[in-house]
Order: C-alpha cells, then structure tokens, then sequence
C-alpha cells in the first residue's frame, strides 16, 4: 500500500465528471452492472443500500453523489466496481470505467489541495496519455469514518 | 514445495486439548476410596499421549514433564501410590498448566518454564517422589540391537522432492524414538519409498497413531521386529529409563489385560472444551446423508430441465410434480446442511464439574453438580455464546444460592447442595436450567435493594416481575462482594448476552427451597421463521417469534395521547410505531394500514405495516460484514428473487415505542391501569 515501492503497478481508472481516477487494481474485485439496492434506513446520501452479491451483502457507495461529481443516474450503463477493502467487500458506482493502465512510482506526484477532496484519500497525480489521473487511495477513503462504512471503534 | 509441518501441529494441538479434557473429566469423576481400573489407565493414556505428541513437535520442556507426571500416574494406575484429593488437585493443576503452556506454544509465545517447574515440585510433594526421571535417559541409551520396528512409507514424489522437505520428515520422525538407516528409494516417476527402522519404547498402534499425524493413514507399512520385542517381555529392564517403571506396563501383562484395551479414549472420556475451535467434527452419517441427497437434488434438477424442454399440457403436470419434489429434496437438504453445524451441549456442560468443584472448595461449600441432557444438540454458534452466561448462572448458584454446610444442617437439609443443569428440546427452542436447593431468593430484600438503587419496586408486585429486577444494571444483594460474584455485573450481563441471542429467561424462586434459572433460546441462528411485510415501500421481514397477532384496527380503538398514538387491543394500550418512523423515510403507511402486535420481554407494541406478505423460512445473512450495525435492524437475508430484505429487530422497536410514548407521557399510567 504506502510502503515505497518503484517497481511499477497496475492501476483501473474510471470517470467521474469530467475527471479521471485511478485506483490499484489489487483492490478491485469484479465490475458489475448496477442493480437494484435495497435501501438501508439512516444512511447517509452517497450509500445507496445493499445488493446480494452472491450470497453476500453488499453495500454500495455512489461516489458520484460523494464527490458531487457527474449526475447521479441509474440504467443499464451504470457501473459498480466491486471492492475488496481488507476483508469487506464494498461496491462502487461511478460514471464509467476506463481501462487498465501502468504506472511508476515515480509518475505519481503529490498532488494540491482539492476543493472536494481531502488530500490524505490522494496517492497522487500522475499523467498518462496526457490526462490526468487522479490516483485515489480507495482503501483509506472507504474505511475512513466520513464514508461511515466501517464501525469505527473496529476500524 | 515445502513439507508443511504446521498442518501437523495444529492436530496435534487439537487432540492435546482433547486428551487435557479427558484428563480434567476422568479426574473429577474418580471415585477416590475405590478407583476404577479403567479410569486410572485413561488417565495415564491421557497424559502418555500428549507426551508422544510433544515429543514428536520436539517440546522439550513439555516432553519432560509429561515423562515425570506419566511416571506419577503409572503408580497410581498399578496401585502403588494411592489417590488422594490433594494429589487429584495437584493433577488438576498440572493440566491447567499443560493446557496454558500448550496454548503460549500455538500462540508463538514463550511457555512459562517455571510455572511447569513449581507445579512438577508439588507433584513431587504430593506423591513424595523425588526421585526424577529425566526425558532424555529414553532415548539416549544405545545398544547394538536391531531397531524394533521397520517403517516403510509411500509417498508423493512431488510433496518430497526437496531436500529440505525429506530432512523436515526425517526430523519429525525422529521425534518419535531413535531413527536408523533412514534411506528413500525411488518407486515410480510420482512415488517415493520412505523406509527406516525405528527404536522406540511406545507399542505398534501408537507409533502408527504417531505417524499418522505426519503422513497419510494408508500409506505406512510397520513391520515390529518380533525377536527384539519377545526379549523386551521377558526383560523388561533392558528398555531404558527408571528401573520398573520404565516398561509402563507395555511389555509387562498388566493385573487386568482388557482395561488397557478399554482405556483407550472412547465415547465416554471424549468430552472437550474445544469452544474456540474453527474446525468441527462432523458424524460420517450426517454428512454421508447430505451426500445423498445433494445427488438426489441434482436428479430432481435435471428431471425439471427435462420436462421444461417440450413444454405440452402433459409436460405442465411433469414440470408440476418435478418441482414439488425438487422443493422437498432441498428442504431436506437444507435441516441435513444445518444439522452439521449442531453439536451436543457438553461441549459446554462438560466444563461445569471442575468448576462446580473449585468454587465449591473456595466457598466451603459442598455441591453435588447433576448434568442431565447432556447429547441436546444445538447450533454451533449458539454453544459458544452460551458458555459465559451458563457459568456465570452456576457461579451465582453457589455463590448465592446454596448455604454453607452448617447452615444447611440448621435448617434440616442435607449438607451437601444439590445443583442440577439440564438441557432439553422444547419446540424449536432450547432450554437450559440451573436449579439448585438453596436459599432461594429474598423478595423483601430484593425490594428494598431495589428502593435503594431507585428503582420503583411496588410492594404488589408478582414474585415473577421482583425476580427480574436483579437482571438490572448494578445490581446485587450479595450482603458482601466475594471475588465469585457480588460486584452486581453478571447478571444483566447474562440477561444480555440471552437476549442477543434471541432468548429468554426466566427465574422461579421459592424461600428456603432453592431457585431455577431457566434459559429458553431459538435451536439455531442460521435460519429464522419469519414473516415477510411491506412497510414503506421495502420489504422487510419480521422474526415470527416476536409477533402476538395483527389486527386491522377498528376506528376508534386508535388514540393520540399527548402526540404518541396508541392502540386498545384487548383492553390493553400498546404504542403505536411506524418503520417511516424509526429509519427516518417518508411516510406512506395509510391510516386504515395493518398493526402487528409484537412483544419482548413482557413489554407489546404495534407496528404499522401496509401489507402482510406471508411466512417464511429465511437464512440470516450477517450485515456487518461489509457494513455496520443498523439500528432497527437485526440482520439481512435474499429473498426468492435475488434481493436483500433486512430483518427487524422486534426487541428495538418494542422499546423504542415505549420510550417514545414515554416521553410522550402517555402509555405507562394507561397501560398499568388495565
């Protein structure tokens, strides 16, 4: 995760707006169409509810709604990439997934403040193909108690 | 590809902790005046057992001590060194201490060495042998006789072929005796002989045992050296280590033959405290049926792709039967699958005599402790939540409950208490009580306790609501705190960790007679019957155990007292709750919508509900895996299409309605009035 390491690493970029993110692609577990949620009482916004992904229950996060990126819709296009955040299982939806692509470490640089972001959620970012990648930390971001997904005190 | 020796270990660990119950339980079930052949020799086999273990995993300092304890109880076993309470209790003790020192080596931590030394001087003291037998005089004596066994085994090429992987095995073997002419011979491209002789002092069956935690069953061939075993028997001297005692009656016939046999553990000595175990050990006929009938399921499946190909009116009727008995098979499937998971209670009861006796001893009190319905099965994760508030209502039972010996005499009962903990099936739930004939509880002093710690406690109440008084927080009418209990955390710990649970509990009491503490709690947590509704525009699922009845609510029956609605149903004004309420949704519930009456712990409320959509049997599915704990709300399931539907947490919303109409001031003059 934060430990220095050059050799380079896969990362899965998705939209979101008009902005690009990244994030490593170890911590994605499949891609998903978005399908109906079962709305869970008392959440914030930007948690839709939950689905039954195979068995297990899911909850899913609109980032789109927590960043106040993009417009919130949901039909056949919209994505949710499933991820595995320790031992959790976290779904995702965003604008739309990209590709995969390749960077260094040393492609990644430290990025300014943010108007809606909070910097320490950044790895970075980092330019390819002349875009802008934003590379988020989307271990930290999902455990972190802004997005109230985990049980603090067990966090 | 590495041999894996941990995997090894952890069987290793695992039956350890299983020979450590079979000791503790053999040990308090010893009649002391007159010794049972049988027990004595399980008792040694116990302990011999773990040190064949130890030795193999090279624990040293374990090793050693079993050797020494072994030694203790093979004169006990021959008669020689009679039983005594203070040597049962040191033996006590020497297993809590192997059990602890086991536990720091599974950790990774260091075992506390000079806790095995104090506790190696008191058997020493107790038994006034001081005359020590050190380990390694077994196995350190070499003569020139040929090994007494020759061991072949067959093993995968491919697990063995690095090097490091054979030495790792040579070493383990080596645990067991003194290896000689330790050699590999090819067989095949996939297969390797193992072969070598083996000096050892245990018999054929044991060192099969032995090895058959290192490598599979089928695959060791031993062949004793007769010869060498024949003069072993007639000299039994000639096997190293402390003079007569060496032998441990292996080669020497024992007074009685058939109890060596016999003393091998079986059913009745394999009651363990395994609680924390991940693994289960599953009955071959339980999971030989889930076989079955995953294969009977399978045809079923194929029988419906069939009949759905030519889809003709007489394929209709086909399809029809091919479905019904699809539904059957999976529904029997589904009790075969959650029957694996049951365990009988011993798992749990079987901890209580050694406790029953300690505290009995630290208290000066005399307790006989019955078991009854010790086979009841339940579900495995019901055993583990149930073992704290089980103990903690013994503890209260003998600390409380039973009187001192003397005490008891003045009042014309036998001295020795009498504490009785039966299980048994009632319904789908499960019933646990602890009954014993003590004092019974002190309803005036219960009352004023009560006054005291400002509760209201009226002086008219049943005996029934007094008792329930000491499930709240803070407190106890011990007259003083013992290190047992008396602190007044226990009790509404237990009342807790039942109602977590989804159970109950209740106390009878009468002065003078003793006291039963009766714990009722659902079979499983797996699955729930559940009643499916629509409120709000989602589904949610109630647990059928909570709900009294529905009603549709007449005009009139409904009231609004202060801004809380309230229902009369017979005669009694429930508070009226809405989920819109609760989870903060909008609120589309009709007024001429559903009430269901649904009740905890004495206390009803009504919730508001559009629609009833039928009963159903549905598996729980944890939330808080990937999410957190939701108010409200006491788990999920999928329902039949595939969606999450959450289940409602009944005890949550009952109290919530009361507190709301509480704050309301409404209910409680109305609903007390009745």
């Amino acid at each position: 995760m934060s430990e220095p390491n050059t050799s380079p690493k896969e990362f899965l970029t998705f939209s979101l707006g008009g902005e690009e993110y990244a994030i490593d692609i170890l911590k994605v577990q499949e891609i998903r169409r978005f399908e109906t949620v079962t709305r869970i009482a008392n959440a914030p916004s930007f948690i839709k509810g939950v689905v039954n992904l195979r068995g297990t229950i899911v909850p899913i996060v609109d980032l789109r709604v927590k960043f106040a990126l993009g417009e919130a819709r949901y039909d056949d296009f919209t994505v949710v990439i499933v991820l595995n955040i320790g031992k959790r299982v976290i779904g995702a939806v965003v604008d739309a997934v990209s590709e995969v692509v390749t960077l260094g470490a040393h492609e990644v640089h430290a990025a300014p403040e943010f108007a809606t972001l909070d910097t320490k959620y950044l790895t970075g970012l980092a330019t390819y193909n002349e875009r802008m990648l934003i590379v988020l930390d989307i271990e930290r971001l999902m455990t972190s108690s802004e997005m109230a997904l985990v049980e603090q005190a067990a966090a | 590809m590495a041999l894996d020796l941990s995997r090894f270990a952890k069987a290793f660990f695992e039956e350890a902790a299983e020979h450590l119950a079979a000791l503790e339980n053999l040990l308090l079930t010893v009649d002391l005046a007159r010794p049972d052949a049988e027990a004595l020799n399980a008792i040694f086999r116990a302990v011999h057992s773990i040190k064949g273990g130890a030795a193999a995993f090279g624990h040293q300092a374990l090793a050693e001590f079993t050797h020494e304890f072994e030694s203790i109880l093979d004169r006990v076993r021959k008669g020689t060194l009679p039983l005594t309470k203070p040597r049962v209790d040191a033996f006590l003790k020497a297993g809590d201490a192997m059990r602890r020192h086991l536990a720091a080596i599974e950790a990774n931590d260091a075992p506390d060495l000079q806790e095995m030394h104090a506790l190696l001087d008191l058997l020493r003291t107790v038994t006034n042998i001081d005359a020590v037998t050190v380990f390694e005089e077994v196995v350190a004596v070499e003569d020139k006789k040929p090994p007494r066994f020759a061991v072949a085994i067959v093993v995968d090429r491919a697990t063995y072929e690095p090097e490091e992987a054979l030495a790792d095995l040579e070493e383990s073997f080596r645990g067991l005796g003194e290896l000689h002419d330790f050699h590999t011979e090819s067989i095949d491209a996939t297969t390797l002989r193992v072969g070598f002789g083996l000096d050892t002092d245990i018999d054929p069956d044991e060192l099969r045992e032995s090895l058959e935690f290192i490598v599979p069953a089928d695959s060791i061939d031993i062949t004793a050296n007769e010869r060498r075993a024949a003069r072993s028997a007639e000299a039994p001297a000639a096997v190293p280590a402390d003079d007569d005692d060496g032998g441990f009656g292996f080669f020497e016939p024992l007074p009685e033959p058939a109890a060596v046999a016999a003393a091998v553990p079986d059913a009745d000595v394999q009651l363990t405290a395994l609680a924390d175990a991940t693994s289960i050990r599953v009955n071959v006929a339980k999971v030989d049926q889930l076989i079955n009938l995953v294969g009977e399921l399978v045809i079923a499946e194929a029988m419906i792709a069939q009949a759905a190909q030519g889809l003709d009116p007489e394929g209709k009727t086909a399809l029809a039967a091919a479905v019904a008995q699809l539904e059957r098979n999976t529904r029997d499937l589904q009790d075969s699958v959650l029957a694996i998971r049951m365990l009988p209670i011993s798992f749990v009861m079987s901890r209580l005599p050694r406790l029953v006796r300690d505290l009995a001893d630290r208290l000066g009190k005399e307790v006989e402790l019955e078991l009854v319905g010790e086979d009841t099965e339940l579900d495995k994760s019901v055993i583990e939540k149930i073992a704290d508030p089980l103990t903690h209502l013994v503890r209260n039972a003998i600390d409380h409950g039973i009187e001192p010996p003397a005490e008891r005499s003045m009042k014309g009962k036998p001295r020795q208490g009498r504490l009785t903990v039966r299980a048994a099936h009632q319904g789908g739930s499960i019933v646990i009580s602890v009954t014993d004939d003590g004092a019974g509880l002190d309803r005036e002093k219960i009352l004023a306790k009560a006054r005291e710690v400002g509760l209201d406690g009226g002086t008219d109440w049943a005996d029934v609501d007094v008792w329930q008084l000491v499930f709240t927080p803070g407190f106890s009418t011990a007259a003083e705190v013992t290190d047992v209990s008396g602190r007044g955390v226990g009790m509404d710990v237990v009342w807790q960790n039942v109602h977590a649970l989804g159970g109950k509990i209740e106390i009878a009491s009468r002065a003078g007679a003793g006291t039963t503490m009766t714990i009722r709690l659902p079979l499983t947590l797996a699955i729930l019957d559940g009643m499916l509704l629509n409120a709000s525009g989602e589904t949610y699922i109630l647990p059928l155990a909570s709900i009294v009845q529905s009603i549709q609510p007449e005009a009139g029956t409904l009231n609004s007292v202060g801004g809380a609605q309230l229902v009369q149903v017979r005669g009694e004004y429930l508070p009226v709750t809405t989920l819109a309420g609760v989870f903060g949704l909008a609120e589309p519930e009709e007024d001429n919508s559903l009430l269901v009456v649904l009740e905890d712990d004495g206390k009803r409320a009504a919730l508001r509900v559009d629609e009833l959509v039928g009963q159903q049997q549905v598996v729980l599915k944890s939330l808080e895996a990937n999410y957190r704990k939701v108010k409200g709300v006491s788990g999920a399931t999928i329902l039949g299409d595939g969606r999450v539907a959450f289940i409602l947490d009944a005890p949550y919303l009952v109290s919530l309605a009361h507190a709301h109409a509480k704050s309301h001031d409404a209910t409680r003059g109305l609903a007390h009035a009745r």
